[in-house]
């Protein structure tokens, strides 16, 4: 497999190579390259005690000038953004809303239809059984008129 | 300068750029290819995958009662089908969705491989499970993602109250097509028309936006004029009736006669609206409205007619005295007109309570063809009733006058139809033309819708135009009044007072008209009751026929007119006109309908066996002197006893009594008489 140090190598063919050339190129009594043996850290002390802060008027202002534009660039994308976004989440809520809707209407239909069928004349006869007798005329007694009724009974 | 080793990797880094290169310009060469030159192709892809076109369907509409309880509703379901052609191994699938849904897999196996072959002519389609429950549909779901299964949107019309108005109501096809009754008659209103509707779906199908570029039009909503409690009552009294009397089935009409709404429409036999897939049977049953489709000769009912015109067109009054033949009325060159009794002198009330067919035939010579033509038109017999139902017959009327080749009024017809022959009428027509007489004078149009609506998008109704039902003046209101009048009497005190109803007054008219068929009488009467309460103010028209039945009309359908009524008069709220206490009397007296008449008479006896029986066993309401037993006694004998016990008896004939009416122990109601019939020989 090809190290990565090897591929370096090849593009930069003919620089002199420090580390692993050197080690490859040695005696044989020594210890084969561990992987990735190439790469080093090289720790720098840097001293900065001795800087000094010079504020740069102008940079502060460019730099405030490109935060405000990136800035303002977000906000027109937004605003730019934000209607479809808001109306393609609106667009799903009223999908949700007719597709509930719909099952609810049917429902109620599913309802309307058990309810007419549990009150069905026929029904009613079976539940009630022998106690159920449709009562002869002369047992019917209709309530008298409301006072200055011209013509309550009946339905015209 | 550069050495070799930094030139060769100069040389090999170029070698990558030019690669890079390379595949950078493939890459926007193919970039190209995709977004300009075939850019059209892929917007239509991504519009065929995110933009569909799909139906609204427009569900079928409501029929409600007149209270508003749904009489046929629709629910919407799903089905699931699948296309056979697309199951690669049929076994397998049976076995898999066969338990889902409830079925036999080797008979699904069995009808996917089927159809499979019949996709050559065009059926690649296959409903597995119509209407799936909540449970089939989730388990369903799952096999969805392996099997081709497709789950479409259906709906299941639903009948609440099963039978109750089923040749009403009527029922629809699998197909969801009315085949009888108003779900046929009005399939195009009821049905609606599918719209459409744009649909954009995201990567998972589901919608994020539809919009309708076709709005669907619902189903329009009926509201009829049904009564769900009458017409229940009207079907099981009916079809009582039917078992006791053997008839072979019949028809009871409820309508109100002011407006022409129908309370009630019930034929026996009945069917079951629910059953998608009905018998041979059921199906004929099905289609067979008899109230509407089949006219039948009406008897002894049409005689209402006749008396109408006489006292209409002043010629005759009630007062007006027919002398009736004794009972045989002889015709020049034709056989003789028969009474059931052998009466003398009646007057046209008499006529018209006693069923005399020689006295209505006389009425009808003296007035002449024309206008008893022109009657029975003013009446409506032999015109559709134009109500909301499938195959309306137009009944039987011949035209007055011979045009061609067809039928017409011979020189003898208008003493015939005076009683009820060479004429026919539905129940419903029947039910108009007693309406006339009942709202005093007008002919209305018997309907059974009474209200339309169409459901919005937004949830309201919008309510639409019914067609123009104006009621048309025929009749002048005293003559009415005055023929209510004669029809009640003949509940009271002539061949309907089966159809008394306690408490209320009634009015109406028996018809019984013999089957002539191959050749001879068959005993079988279509036995009818026209009439109408209270007397005064009309609330109901009742029509109550019985066909093919061995009891006359006074017998088997006045019965059924007192029940249905009563019902009827109950749930209207009417008030009562008579007093609670009021006589009544369930034996009719004999009537004569049409047919029997022309030829022999016939022992009443022998042809109401029940009759007597019913006489019999007095009604405890009942109030009066006890009809003692004659039978055997001379009419001396007879008339001594009669004028002790206080009553008045009607003799006919000589020798000893042999038959008597009312039977003995039966009471008398006040004003009755005890008819009496002697003879020589037993």
């Amino acid at each position: 497999m090809t190290t990565l140090g090897a591929m370096l190598g090849w593009l930069t063919a003919g620089r002199e190579a420090s580390g692993t050339l050197g080690r490859n190129n040695g005696g044989d009594c020594r210890l084969r390259p561990l992987p990735k043996e190439e790469i080093y850290v090289f720790v720098k002390a840097i001293d900065n005690t001795k800087l000094v802060r010079v504020v740069d008027r102008k940079d502060w202002a460019a730099s405030a000038g490109v935060a405000g534009s990136v800035v303002v660039a977000s906000l027109l994308l937004i605003a730019l953004l934000l209607p479809g976004g808001v109306s393609l989440l609106a667009s799903h809520r009223m999908e949700q809303l007719k597709k509930e809707r719909a099952v609810l209407v049917n429902e109620l239909r599913d309802l309307r239809s058990k309810e007419a069928a549990l009150k069905s004349p026929e029904k009613l006869e079976e539940y009630a059984g022998d106690r159920f007798v449709t009562p002869a005329a002369t047992a019917v007694v209709f309530a008298p008129p409301a006072q200055g009724t011209v013509a309550s009974l009946g339905k015209r | 300068m550069e050495t070799s080793a930094e030139v060769k990797a100069t040389k090999r880094a170029l070698l990558v750029g030019r690669i890079a290169f390379a595949w950078a310009v493939v890459i926007v060469a193919r970039l190209l290819y995709l977004q300009v030159v075939k850019h059209e192709d892929f917007v239509q892809a991504a519009k065929s995958q995110q933009k569909h076109t799909v139906e609204i369907p427009a569900l079928r509409g409501e029929l409600l009662a007149r209270d508003g309880t749904p009489l046929a509703i629709s629910i919407r379901t799903e089905s699931a089908v699948v296309n056979p052609m697309r199951v690669k191994d049929a076994e397998f699938f049976a076995t898999m969705v066969g338990p889902v849904v409830g079925l036999d897999r080797r008979e699904l196996a069995a009808a996917l491989k089927e159809r499979k072959e019949k996709k050559a002519r065009g059926r690649g389609f296959l409903m597995i499970k119509r209407h799936l429950n909540a449970e089939e549909r989730e388990r369903l779901g799952y096999l969805r993602r392996t099997f081709p299964i497709e789950i479409m949107e259906d709906a299941r019309r639903e009948y609440p109250n099963g039978m109750v108005g089923a040749h009403v109501v009527g029922s629809i096809s699998a197909e969801g097509n009315g085949n009888a009754g108003l779900e046929q008659k009005l399939n195009s209103e009821l049905k609606g028309k599918p719209g459409k509707m744009v649909v954009l779906t995201g990567s998972r199908q589901d919608n994020y936006l539809t919009w309708v570029t076709e709005e669907s039009v619902q189903g329009v909503n009926l509201t009829l004029s049904l009564d769900r409690v009458i017409q229940h009552d009207a079907e099981k009294y009916l079809a009582e009736a039917v078992q006791e009397t053997s008839a072979a089935g019949g028809t009871a009409l409820v309508m109100d006669p002011q407006t022409g709404e129908v309370l009630a429409l019930a034929n026996y036999p009945f069917f079951d609206p629910r059953h998608e897939t009905p018998t041979k049977a059921e199906a004929e049953v099905r289609h067979k409205n008899i109230a509407v489709q089949i006219p039948c000769e009406p008897g002894s009912v049409m005689k209402m007619i006749t008396v109408t015109m006489g006292i209409d067109t002043g010629k005759f009054t009630p007062e007006s005295t027919i002398y009736c033949e004794n009972g045989a009325f002889p015709r020049p060159k034709r056989r003789p007109i028969h009474d059931h009794g052998r009466y003398g002198t009646l007057d046209v009330a008499g006529v018209l309570i006693k069923s005399s067919n020689i006295g209505v035939a006389k009425i009808s010579l003296t007035v002449g063809p024309k206008p008893l033509y022109e009657y029975l038109k003013k009446f409506g017999i032999g015109d559709r009733t134009g109500i909301e139902l499938p195959a309306e017959s137009r009944g039987l009327l011949w035209p007055l006058e011979c045009r061609g080749k067809g039928p017409c009024w011979t020189p003898a017809s208008h003493e015939y139809i005076a009683f009820g022959h060479e004429v026919a009428a539905t129940a419903v027509q029947l039910g108009r033309a007693v309406s006339v007489i009942a709202n005093g004078g007008l002919l209305v149009q018997p309907h059974l819708v009474v209200k339309k609506t169409r459901p919005g998008v937004d949830g309201k109704e919008e309510a639409l135009p019914l067609p123009g039902r104006k009621p048309q003046r025929v009749l002048r209101p005293e003559t009415c009044f005055t023929i209510r009048r004669l029809m009640e009497r003949v509940v009271v005190e002539g061949t309907g007072r089966a159809a008394a109803i306690p408490g209320y007054s009634a009015g109406g008219k028996t018809g019984s008209a013999e089957i002539f068929e191959n050749g001879a009488w068959q005993n079988r009467h279509n036995s009818s009751f026209i009439g109408f309460a209270p007397v005064t103010n009309p609330r109901v028209v009742v029509v109550v026929t019985l066909n093919r039945t061995p009891k006359l009309g006074g017998v088997a359908a006045a019965p059924v007119f007192r029940k249905v009524t009563e019902t009827a008069l109950r749930v209207l709220q009417v008030p009562k006109d008579r007093p609670e206490t009021d006589v009544v009397v369930k034996s009719p007296a004999p009537e004569m309908g049409g047919a029997e008449k022309i030829k022999e008479e016939k022992p009443p006896a022998q042809a109401e066996p029940g009759e007597t029986k019913e006489e019999a066993a007095p009604s405890p309401l009942l109030t009066g002197p006890k009809v003692p037993d004659f039978r055997g006694k001379t009419l001396l004998a007879v008339l001594r006893e009669s004028a002790e016990r206080g009553m008045e008896v009607e003799t006919s004939g000589q020798g000893m009594a042999r038959e008597q009416q009312p039977a003995p122990g039966a009471i008398l109601p006040r004003g009755a008489r005890v008819r009496v019939r002697f003879s020589v020989t037993p």
